[in-house]
């Protein structure tokens, strides 16, 4: 913990100004469902897209001059270096003017900011994703990556929620995925002639046969699915300090200072947006 | 914001193909003292270079000829009083991609709507002597008839968000308008506080943006922005009734933004206590 | 070494006590080679105002603390994070030395607590590159504003703790304590005696001069979340953010940014904010984390004397009691404290956190 006596007024450094944004160009970019892009991004600057590296669930501050900046998700595996992806859902001012952008036009990012899915910690283990919506990007980084990294891990379950069948994200991806474990997906509502699965998430436990005691459950998505999701983990006997979730907030500044992120205690944009859920035991307003 | 009937907005405004490139602008007068279409003119340091950036294409103030759209962005001055103003306003939503509300008059019914707090059958025979015959309409918000996509509030409406606005359009993002109370910017601004020396300020509860005109000068806030989100009107009313009586309140609330929803709520209540 | 005899004040005028008359000239000296703030009146509060040859500074006023807290100095309300155009993105210029004369026991104390804040983990640079090249010069109070200072500990400070600190309790006899080397260039012109080292500065006692139990209330406000109280306040409050606005350990912000008629051309702003604001915890789509005023007022005390004591061990309550003196309905710490103090002891009440 840090004191304010530690903190000598005199001797403050001043680093680096956190607020500055640099370029970074759209490599390419495509409609993954209605209303969602992905784009593959790179600095401009190559010296920092040499440099530039980062942890599945960090994210990053992505703007558009004269437009605005909002927190998004990294959603590539940390394992490719050079390039980093992100996944926009267009919901305002910003997400409609990303989804503007073509192949070759820049937009200005910093980060990465927060902490990760500590995946190192889960070597040896079998991992258990849960996503729901567009929650399913950072939890793609961190597939992908415990794909590249075969031999790190165990199992790999992935249970994915979305609202309809062209919601579904990444789709394309499963087969790959389903080479290291499971992939069970299911929707809210769909339409005639869908041969999926409809209905809440948490009935995709049922397809699946999992072994708590060397699982780590990794969970994003909208904050409804989580009590359903959580009571189900708790059922099947995982540890709190097994069960990771990435929280949304308001954020405008990522470094701990505006204040928005705030839950209770910590910073989503410093101690989170990961989090265990044994980090969060106690704060009733984390998991709405 | 978007409210009022109609379909949702077209998406983005791409004015890249519009000639000159340059967003295309009308402002329509119905109803009102035209105080806020002046506010155009008002610009001052910012109308030689606004002229060129944008075409003013409907402007019956300031031009001599003018352009029924297509538009890009059409400001509504004023209440339909009229019928034909109400032809006037359903062809304008159909010619424009954006259409704001400009000041209290065309957002909450503003001053005309003090038409409703009396008899029509005498405005007529005391107000318009003569004019019996008068085929006038209930005065209404314009989002009563049209779809209103940005509500520009203020009696007059405010030069600064004028300019939020067509900047802002014009480059591709919509308006940030301010949604909190004037006290914060009063604040910022150090102004003594009219309200806890007892007078009858509406700021806290009345949304920024016109740069707290009013109490800069000592004046108490008249509300003329309409209500904050969310406002607690009920434990304002209390505050403020130690600085005014009760019919004064009530006409301090009925004098700018009477039809706004939360202050018509607010009225009910009060009907239901009498 | 300013060795001259002191001479006695100007009488107090109704505007409250302005500077010695020696100290003007000090400040003109001052303010030729810094950016020099000082407090002056306005509409019968203290504020601080940028030093200019026919300002009329004062050290106080029957209301004692300032309008705005010095954090404008360092943190403005709207500043350019940076401007852009066609060329790119370029950052305002760091701002020249600051000085600020004028600052009373509870202000320095909040503003060092503040900038350890600034500082800590990921610096603020704007924040940074203003307060760490700046000096700041303490004045007696008189506590004639209904504060409360030795019940949020920010009532004193030790040498260090302030660069300069003009003690005018004894308005006879003033003196200028030292506190840092910084202070002591400074202090070599100045037409008082100097002591130095400077001592510890304490505040004028109060009247019920007890401590809140500021270890205690990290848990006591956390068992607190959701009680009844909170609803209380709700109904009254307004939710006007004037609390946090002049609160001098409030600093949130958000951003905007803002184009010329020409979009390539604009900036992006940072501006105050209130978490006091329905909008605070909205995200894009529209789902609102903190939707309840009461929620929104129990996040506010929670900052103060759960999150800030946790990080610091210091309370993120100065006791200046600006927000008491500013808020319409007449809510305050004092009170509230009091409520929290009392909804703890009586479990039952609590909504508490599971």
């Amino acid at each position: 913990m840090a004191k304010l006596s530690d903190i000598p007024p005199r001797e403050y450094n001043t680093p680096h100004n956190e607020y500055l944004p640099e370029e970074a160009r759209v490599l390419s970019t495509t409609e993954l469902a209605p209303g969602i892009r992905h784009f593959v991004l790179e600095f401009v600057d190559p010296a920092r897209k040499e440099a530039f590296s980062f942890c599945s669930g960090q994210f990053m501050q992505v703007s558009l001059l004269g437009i605005g900046e909002a927190p998004i998700s990294i959603c590539s595996p940390p394992t490719i270096r050079g390039t980093f992806e992100i996944c926009v859902r267009e919901a305002g001012n910003l997400t409609g003017a990303l989804h503007r952008l073509r192949q070759g036009d820049t937009l200005w990012v910093r980060g990465p900011y927060g902490q990760g899915f500590p995946l190192a910690e889960m070597a040896g283990r079998d991992l258990i994703f849960i996503g729901g919506g567009i929650g399913l990007a950072p939890l793609r980084s961190a597939i992908d990556c415990a794909v590249c990294l075969n031999d790190e891990f165990g199992e790999l379950t992935v249970l994915y929620g979305a609202r309809t069948p062209e919601l579904l994200l990444f789709t394309d991806e499963y087969d790959t995925w389903r080479q290291h474990g499971r992939v069970e997906t299911i929707v809210d509502e769909a339409p005639p002639g869908w041969q999926g699965r409809t209905g809440v998430i948490t009935t995709l436990f049922d397809a699946v046969d999992l072994k708590p005691e060397n699982t780590s459950a990794l969970i994003c998505g909208p904050p409804v699915m989580f009590s359903f999701v959580l009571g189900r983990l708790k059922e099947l006997g995982f540890a709190d300090a097994d069960i990771f979730i990435s929280l949304e907030r308001h954020m405008r500044c990522g470094v701990g200072k505006c204040e928005h992120c705030v839950v209770e205690s910590f910073y989503t944009c410093r101690q989170g947006p990961v989090l265990s859920i044994g980090q969060i035991r106690g704060i009733s307003s984390a998991l709405r | 914001m978007k409210q009022g009937p109609g379909p949702e907005p077209e998406g983005r405004i791409d004015i890249s193909k519009n000639p000159g490139g340059k967003l295309r602008v009308g402002i329509f007068p119905l109803t009102s003292d035209a105080g806020c279409q002046l506010e155009f003119l008002n610009l001052q340091d910012d109308l030689l270079a606004l002229a060129k950036a944008v075409d003013i294409l409907h402007f019956p103030m300031a031009r001599a000829f003018n352009v029924d759209g297509p538009f890009d962005v059409v400001f509504v001055d004023g209440v339909p009083a009229r019928r034909d103003e109400l032809e006037i306003l359903r062809e304008v939503r159909r010619n424009t991609k954006v259409l704001a509300s400009l000041g209290s008059c065309s957002s909450f019914g503003g001053v005309p709507a003090a038409q409703r707090f009396h008899d029509l059958g005498d405005l007529k025979k005391y107000v318009y002597r003569g004019m019996e015959d008068l085929d006038t309409l209930e005065i209404l918000p314009i989002s009563n008839y049209v779809r209103v996509d940005l509500q520009l509030r203020g009696c007059p409406a405010s030069k600064w968000e004028i300019m939020e606005t067509l900047t802002a359009l014009i480059a591709g993002r919509l308006p940030q308008l301010k949604t909190y109370p004037q006290c914060i910017e009063c604040k910022i601004k150090e102004n003594r506080c009219l309200l806890i020396e007892g007078q009858p300020c509406l700021g806290p509860i009345t949304r920024a943006g016109c740069g707290v005109v009013c109490p800069s000068v000592g004046v108490p806030c008249d509300g003329c922005r309409g209500p904050t989100e969310e406002p607690n009107l009920t434990s304002a009313v209390e505050i403020l009734l130690r600085g005014t009586t009760y019919p004064d309140l009530i006409r301090k609330f009925q004098k700018f933004c009477s039809l706004s929803p939360e202050y018509q709520e607010m009225f009910d209540r009060w009907r239901e206590t009498q | 070494m300013g060795a001259s005899k002191p001479e006695i004040p100007e009488s107090q005028d109704s505007s409250g006590q302005s500077v010695l008359p020696e100290l003007q000239g000090w400040l003109r000296e001052i303010a030729a080679d810094h950016r020099l703030f000082i407090t002056a009146a306005k509409g019968g509060n203290r504020i601080f105002e940028e030093f200019s040859p026919d300002c009329k500074p004062v050290t106080g006023l029957p209301q004692e603390r300032t309008l705005l807290p010095v954090k404008k100095v360092f943190l403005p309300p709207s500043e350019p994070l940076f401007e852009f155009s066609r060329g790119g993105i370029e950052a305002p210029p760091t701002p020249e030395n600051t000085v600020v004369f004028g600052l009373h026991v509870c202000e320095l104390s909040a503003d060092r607590l503040l900038a350890a804040n600034m500082a800590h983990d990921r610096p603020d640079f704007p924040y940074m590159a203003r307060r760490s090249q700046s000096l700041m010069i303490g004045v007696s109070c008189r506590r004639t504003s209904g504060c409360f200072c030795e019940k949020t500990g920010h009532d004193h400070l030790a040498p260090g703790e302030y660069d300069l600190f003009l003690h005018l309790d004894d308005p006879e006899h003033p003196r200028l304590a030292v506190g840092s080397d910084a202070g002591r260039e400074l202090a070599a012109n100045a037409p008082f005696p100097v002591e130095d080292p400077g001592g510890d500065v304490i505040a004028p006692a109060a009247a019920a001069p007890e401590r809140w139990p500021l270890e205690a209330l990290p848990e006591k406000m956390h068992d607190s979340f959701g009680a009844v109280m909170w609803d209380e306040l709700a109904t009254r409050c307004l939710g006007c953010g004037n609390c946090t606005i002049v609160c001098p350990l409030c600093y949130c912000f958000y951003t905007r940014d803002e184009t010329e008629l020409d979009p390539a051309n604009g900036r992006r702003l940072r501006l105050w904010d209130s978490c006091q604001l329905l909008a605070f915890a909205r995200v894009a789509g529209g789902h609102n984390f903190r939707e309840a005023r009461s929620e929104r007022i129990w996040y506010r005390f929670s900052h103060k004397f759960m999150r800030t004591w946790d990080t610091f061990g210091a309370a993120g309550c100065s006791g200046c009691g600006a927000c008491f003196h500013f808020c319409p309905v007449g809510i305050g710490p004092r009170q509230v404290i009091a409520g929290v103090l009392q909804v703890t002891t009586n479990s039952q009440d609590a909504g508490g956190n599971p």
